[in-house]
């Protein structure tokens, strides 16, 4: 079940209706979101279902036993073991095929060919997001961040949530486990606030992401050595805009959806395309997964705590094991590890560059101003370019269609095809969004909190409808179901 | 937390002289639950009927839909029910011309996406550069073909 189809919204209507109605009995509408939230996913496939309870029951029984225990050593041995038995499921799931696939080229480059155990493995919608949740609360616990739960439901809920399920945002159990004791509250913040997200999650993904995948992204990149720079220049624009319209409109949507069954989540996405720097776009950039990386991996790896190489090496090996995280294909090994190279380069650059030119004591304000402005847009620029040449090769079906893409760019000469100047309004528009004011979406939300039902209804039935009206026929996957 | 506590239920409240004699069934609840209680139930009223105008909506300007999604259900007595009703309703908003509200839009957003850089530079045809001399002959071409109807038609009578 996708979000912006009839299905989905016939689902959410009965959910809201009866889970409120349920309001006063707190364990009962658990239940009911519980059961709501395995009928959304059994959508898909129903035999995945079973996946999806047992790693919940697998994770809360782990919760248990790690909440009895005082014992270091076997509190450390019961969460290598949970997080073990997560990544396995993600391992068999999601890479079986990858990796042996890339054990059988190696294989066969040595001259050692052999038949290997190959198996048709469907890859269950989610699995990345709910491993990692489910992760989250097991190392959460060892550390005494939250406390190991008596309720198997609030475990099980926690990591089914239907809102943010099978797409994350990556929801933590210190945030969302406390909101499951309180009675649930809805509050008019809350309305506004849901109501502005799911439509601006709506026009992002089913206008904007979906005319740049079917009119511009799709047929660039499925052969990008016919077409010249133009082309493949606005190509790479557009796809930075729809993989950020597509994933950050899901997360839109599902923090809306939330919100108005009186749950908050955290932002997913704060304008990364206004970043200056690599560093800031990953703090602008799937600020949920990323601060997972940096507070489950970087972390524990040492951080910045082990020395200049220290800090570097655990900068590369997070965003390699990232980028693994995104996809299994070499295309995104590479992504992930340009990204920590990049990093890495970015923070010894910057350090190298303070030593060498400190701020200068008593320097014209006026001076420090525009040099400060002048760096902070060629910061933009450069990072957003860099963002690009990355997202071409996330993109990209294999290493060959990317380089073709990289060559592409020397032909200046061969007429622009499929840029056309709806494309073109449609990137520059979003790219402008990306500066405006960081609060707008509160401050519409802020002016629909009071709207009575007379003009609230009427407003949102014409958005609904007008998106709808606007959109390409067809609903589209969103991108981020796939990892 | 608030110190008084009034005693509610099923939405009455009601005070005791003797606080500590609460029945069974009866709960005591703070100042400030019940008014997280009373701005639940207006907002969840408030966003229940703006969903139902939003239905209504829908319903009415965009009835294709409604039909298109009922032909997705299983063969059976209420199904065929449904899917006759939908259909009839589909027909009413056409009827009305309510419907083409959708299909006028769509249009305009087809003609939209399709415009070419030419359109949005050279938006008056008989501006567009090297199309003004084309132009002309073919207006040339429409004229004399008028005038060899207008000879052939004089000299076949």
């Amino acid at each position: 079940m996708l979000f912006p189809t009839f299905e989905f919204g016939i689902f959410f209507l009965i959910v809201f209706v009866v889970s409120w109605e349920l309001r006063r009995t707190v364990d009962l509408r658990k239940l009911f979101l519980l059961a709501a939230s395995y009928t959304f996913y059994g959508w898909w496939d129903w035999r995945f279902v079973g996946l999806l309870v047992v790693s919940s029951l697998a994770n809360y029984l782990f919760g248990r036993a790690l909440g009895g225990l005082e014992r270091d050593g076997l509190r450390r041995t019961i969460v290598g073991l949970a997080v073990i038995a997560n990544l396995s499921v993600l391992g068999f799931f999601k890479y079986y095929g990858f990796f042996l696939e890339s054990l059988d080229d190696i294989l066969i480059t040595l001259g050692l060919e052999r038949d290997l155990p190959f198996l048709e493995v469907i890859l269950p919608v989610g699995v990345s997001f709910f491993t990692f949740q489910g992760i989250s609360y097991i190392v959460d616990v060892y550390r005494r961040d939250v406390a190991a739960q008596r309720s198997a439901v609030d475990i099980c809920l926690y990591i089914s949530f239907f809102p943010q399920l099978v797409a994350g945002p990556i929801v933590r159990a210190a945030h969302f486990l406390p909101q499951l004791e309180d009675k649930p509250t809805l509050t008019p913040a809350m309305v506004g606030l849901g109501i502005t997200l799911v439509l601006s999650g709506l026009i992002k993904k089913m206008v904007i992401a979906n005319y740049l995948a079917t009119e511009l992204v799709d047929p660039v990149f499925f052969d990008p050595s016919v077409l010249g720079a133009v082309d493949l220049l606005i190509g790479v624009y557009g796809y930075a805009i729809q993989i950020y319209c597509d994933f950050s409109g899901y997360s839109d949507i599902a923090i809306g959806l939330a919100a108005l069954l009186g749950y908050k989540f955290n932002a997913n996405f704060n304008q990364p395309y206004r970043s200056a720097s690599l560093r800031e776009f990953w703090l602008r950039w799937h600020i949920s997964l990323s601060s997972w990386l940096r507070d489950y991996l970087y972390i524990p790896l040492g951080g910045s705590r082990k020395g200049e190489w220290g800090t570097y090496r655990n900068l590369f090996l997070t965003m390699f094991l990232g980028g693994l995280w995104h996809g299994a294909a070499w295309t995104f090994v590479f992504w992930g590890t340009f990204h920590g190279a990049m990093l890495g380069v970015e923070r010894y650059v910057s350090r190298r560059f303070a030593s060498l030119a400190p701020p200068v004591e008593g320097e014209p304000q006026v001076v420090s101003r525009i040099s400060d402005a002048a760096s902070w847009v060629v910061g933009v620029i450069f990072t957003f370019h860099m963002v690009c040449f990355a997202w071409i090769f996330f993109r990209a079906e294999s290493f060959g269609l990317a380089f073709d893409y990289l060559i592409g760019f020397g032909d200046w000469s061969t007429p622009v095809q499929h840029a056309t100047p709806f494309l073109v309004m449609l990137i520059a528009g979003a790219l402008v969004f990306h500066f405006t004011p960081p609060s707008l979406g509160r401050w519409i939300g802020e002016g629909m909190k009071w709207l009575p039902s007379p003009a609230l209804g009427p407003a949102f039935g014409a958005a609904v409808f007008f998106i709808w009206a606007v959109a390409p026929e067809g609903v589209a996957p969103f991108i981020y179901f796939q990892f | 937390m608030n110190a008084v506590t009034p005693i509610e239920m099923e939405g009455v409240v009601e005070r005791f002289d003797d606080m500590g004699a609460l029945e069974e069934g009866w709960a005591a609840l703070s100042k400030a639950d019940l008014r997280d209680e009373e701005m639940t139930r207006k907002s969840v009223a408030r966003v229940r009927r703006a969903f139902v105008i939003t239905v209504l909506i829908l319903l009415v300007f965009n009835s294709a839909g409604l039909v298109q999604l009922v032909q997705g259900l299983s063969i059976g007595p209420v199904q065929d029910t449904i899917i006759v009703m939908s259909e009839t309703w589909h027909g009413e908003m056409e009827r009305h011309g309510v419907a083409d509200v959708l299909s006028d839009i769509r249009t305009w957003v087809t003609e939209l996406v399709q415009r070419s850089w030419d359109d949005v530079f050279f938006a008056d045809p008989d501006l567009r550069l090297g199309e003004v001399a084309s132009g002309a002959d073919e207006d040339q071409k429409d004229r004399t073909g008028l005038l060899r109807g207008a000879v052939l038609e004089t000299s076949g009578s």
